[in-house]
């Protein structure tokens, strides 16, 4: 599977840190730090809200399609189609899919210590929400190999401490950015044999 | 060569054509030299450039009984040229049946035509408007190339030079845009001794010396300053995934059932 990051959604190729800090709310999460910065010398200050804002780019790497992935993975008619055709090598199923949604929340924080001593926690919130149209998924011995249809709709956001900071939307086609290969397996198993495979 | 250039060059060149074109029956002027080395004993002498006055006493000196023709007549000199300021352009003896304008002399004594003229002004840098003035103030006419010169134009060449004697025929002149001033010369340079070179060459090197210090100290103290910037405090921001719900799948509300081949079984994950 290629790789589309909440991060990509977001911010496209500008710095997560340097656009948060762009907008009015940035404003809002400095406040929260307001007594931890107001212990710190000038350049301490200027320190922490850089690493903040750094730590901010790590936190929305969430892959999109490992979360598309994932919600097939959970969707009753892929699974039962795959838990059918698991038992026969050559069993394969077709399986239309209605339009249906995905979602995932992510609550990330950032631990922040000064001389070795915590003195803050800043909480974000991340938000995930794939609208997948119709489809149809092949099912082969329990692996989705092929989809057909499934414009799939993602709104990512993400928010400080109940603040919203950002949010996008943007529409991917599982065709590009699905990398089917020998297929995606659908169960638990078979997903643990092939991470120790790879 | 620029194209104002090239221009003037040109016109130059067919102002000289015309002149000594128009010129070729009354070069006078010009060919007094030769005239006086090819006279005979017998012909009167060269009154080239000669007032009325002087031409007259030469030719009296050289025959007493000289009748002097002069062409044009002095009572019919064109509008601006007068006895004052014609003078002689050439001068011939001619046979006693050529019919005078007027004879200075009852006498029967040889009769000698005289051709007056001008003296040529000189035209450079005046408009088309004054030159035609100049030449018309001593009964002369303007032939300008081109014909009808731009007001701002200037005459840049002329056919006769100036104080050259030309008889009354239109006068060549050649117009062209005026040139643009020449640019002003450099001021000249202080004059300095080789002392005083010393002096400023070993002056100019001190004060780049210092000026190398006060940079390199300038530059030492910035990155003391940067230095003295880093923070005192050690500060770290670690990062947590933190909880994370889902993915979770719903179907969409209205959207049909799901269909599968064979139909599947209801399976929750």
């Amino acid at each position: 599977m290629s790789q589309v990051t909440v991060r990509a959604v977001l911010f496209g190729d500008s710095d997560p840190g340097a656009a948060v800090a762009a907008t009015p709310a940035w404003g809002t999460v400095l406040s929260g730090l307001g007594g931890v910065l107001l212990t710190l010398s000038p350049p301490g200050q200027a320190q922490l809200v850089a690493e903040v804002s750094r730590a901010i780019g790590g936190l929305v790497n969430l892959d999109v399609v490992e979360v598309l992935v994932g919600g097939w993975r959970k969707h009753r008619a892929l699974h039962a189609a795959a838990e059918r055709t698991k038992p026969s090598p050559g069993g394969t199923e077709q399986v239309e899919l209605t339009s249906h949604q995905i979602t995932t929340t992510h609550r990330p924080y950032l631990d922040i210590n000064v001389n070795g001593k915590k003195r803050a926690t800043v909480h974000f919130d991340l938000g995930l929400t794939l609208v997948v149209d119709t489809m149809i998924g092949t099912v082969h011995h329990a692996r989705l190999v092929a989809v057909q249809g499934g414009r799939c709709t993602v709104t990512a956001g993400l928010g400080c401490e109940g603040v919203p900071l950002a949010s996008r939307q943007v529409v991917l086609d599982p065709h590009l950015v699905l990398r089917l290969a020998d297929g995606i397996p659908l169960l638990a198993e078979d997903r643990r044999t092939a991470n120790s495979r790879s | 060569m620029t194209g104002s250039t090239a221009r003037r060059c040109l016109l130059g060149l067919v102002v000289a054509v015309a002149g000594l074109v128009m010129a070729a029956p009354a070069s006078a002027a010009p060919a007094a030299g030769p005239w006086n080395a090819q006279r005979g004993p017998n012909d009167p002498p060269d009154v080239h450039g000669l007032n009325i006055a002087d031409t007259v006493k030469v030719l009296q000196s050289w025959n007493k009984g000289v009748v002097i023709i002069f062409d044009p007549a002095l009572r019919q000199l064109p509008k601006g040229a007068t006895q004052d300021n014609v003078v002689a352009s050439r001068d011939g003896l001619v046979n006693q049946s050529t019919q005078s304008p007027q004879e200075f002399s009852a006498a029967n004594g040889p009769r000698v035509l005289v051709t007056l003229g001008e003296l040529m002004p000189d035209l450079t840098g005046l408009g088309e408007s004054q030159a035609r003035t100049v030449l018309a103030n001593r009964g002369l006419t303007l032939d300008p190339t081109p014909d009808r010169p731009p007001v701002n134009w200037v005459v840049t060449g002329q056919a006769y030079p100036p104080n050259s004697v030309v008889e009354f025929v239109p006068v060549p002149a050649a117009f062209g845009p005026p040139a643009a001033p020449p640019p002003p010369p450099p001021p000249p340079g202080p004059r300095v001794t080789l002392p005083v070179a010393i002096a400023i060459g070993a002056g100019a090197l001190l004060l780049l010396g210092l000026v190398t210090a006060l940079v390199s100290r300038g530059v030492r103290r910035s990155r003391r300053k940067n230095h003295d910037k880093r923070p005192a405090e050690h500060i770290e921001v670690h990062a947590f995934a933190g909880q994370v719900t889902g993915p979770d799948v719903f179907d969409l509300p209205g959207a049909p059932p799901v269909a599968s081949v064979p139909p599947p079984r209801e399976v929750r994950s």
